[in-house]
């Protein structure tokens, strides 16, 4: 049996193949903490802000309320129990750092919230991923860009024929191209 | 085989250790401040590592990357980030931490100013030039969140005000951070 040339196909889809088995966790990570970081300026991707209304219950705290004080109020608007510190950022307002939450008061009126941070399920992990958390996880992510790049090239040879680079794909790939291309031209 | 093997792990437990002994040498390195001198005297320190203490008063919700200690007074504040540590989780909030770390300055001078200046100017002028033909300069401001160029102004004129060649702002970067056990 003669010997044909290297199975240059052969191997390009086995690259693409199992390189896109390995990055399949990493690109969902990136491309949905991408859409919540892109809309930052709409929502907060990390937290879910939870807010309440409280009103101080004995009068108007002022300025020397001490630590028995602020637990007494905080158990009285169901935050017993957590209770880590209170100081006075302003002279018109009290802050009460609770474990996950903090509470803000207006020392006259005794007016206030309780906010509570709740972490996003999923998008809060996902999005501390993104934000390159340590030197060992950028290192990381350069390697997956560049699985990235290595399943994006081998994909174009995927298929022969009409449907592969040469027909459908020399379009699509194009349009991947120019849409692009006609944001720099017009912003850049 | 084994011996070799066992000769090799020896050799790198050796080396690892022999790294530890530095830690000594830059505890010696280290001055600890308060936040109040710390700020009254930052210039002194600058490029310098520092230890403090005190309360964390926020954690960037953006990835934790930095954070504001305080000091007894709510004046009292410097700003910390991580650097190459892990960032910091919003749970710090409320909490004393120590915190060692080298003093970083950014001086802000009028050649700093200028540039400054210059970029919000080239920034301003490509954004958005149908809405400078098209929408009053009312309404373009009303959506302004802040104005950069007033920043700018501002800056100056403390500048202009402090005597001094530049104004310079501090923060910690953060070499270990140790959580102080509540009272």
């Amino acid at each position: 049996m003669s010997q044909r040339g290297f199975k240059w196909r052969k191997w390009n889809n086995i690259l693409h193949r199992d390189i896109g088995y390995l990055v399949f966790g990493m690109t969902i990570i990136y491309a949905l903490s991408g859409i919540a970081l892109n809309h930052m300026k709409d929502w907060n991707p990390n937290f879910q802000v939870n807010r309440r209304d409280v009103q101080w219950t004995q009068g108007a705290p002022g300025h020397d309320v001490n630590r028995a004080q602020v637990e007494t109020f905080l158990a009285e608007i169901g935050e017993e129990g957590m209770y880590k510190k209170h100081y006075y950022p302003s002279p018109q307002f009290m802050k009460v750092f609770l474990k996950r939450g903090s509470v803000i008061l207006d020392v006259q009126t005794g007016e206030g919230y309780v906010e509570r941070l709740q972490k996003r399920p999923l998008f809060y992990e996902f999005n501390w991923l993104h934000y390159n958390p340590t030197r060992l996880w950028t290192w990381f992510s350069d390697v997956f860009c560049g699985l990235l790049i290595i399943v994006s090239i081998t994909g174009l040879f995927v298929l022969k024929g009409r449907k592969g680079i040469t027909g459908r794909g020399a379009w699509l790939t194009g349009l991947g191209v120019v849409i692009p291309a006609v944001f720099l031209m017009m912003y850049l | 085989m084994l011996k070799k093997l066992a000769l090799i792990v020896l050799a790198v437990a050796f080396l690892a250790s022999c790294a530890g002994d530095n830690t000594d040498t830059a505890t010696s390195d280290v001055t600890e401040l308060t936040i109040a001198q710390l700020n009254a005297n930052a210039a002194d320190y600058a490029g310098k590592m520092v230890k403090v203490t005190g309360t964390v008063d926020h954690v960037c919700q953006h990835g934790g990357k930095r954070m504001f200690l305080m000091g007894d007074e709510p004046s009292d504040r410097i700003k910390v980030e991580c650097g190459d540590q892990p960032p910091f989780k919003p749970e710090f909030e409320g909490s004393d931490f120590t915190v060692s770390g080298t003093l970083i300055e950014l001086r802000v001078d009028e050649a700093y100013l200028d540039n400054m200046a210059s970029e919000i100017q080239a920034e301003e002028h490509e954004a958005c030039p149908a809405e400078q033909q098209s929408q009053d300069a009312a309404e373009h401001a009303e959506h302004d969140d802040h104005d950069p160029l007033a920043q700018v102004k501002a800056l100056r004129a403390k500048l202009a005000e402090s005597g001094k060649d530049f104004l310079g702002y501090y923060h910690i970067e953060c070499a270990s951070a140790v959580e102080v056990a509540a009272k």
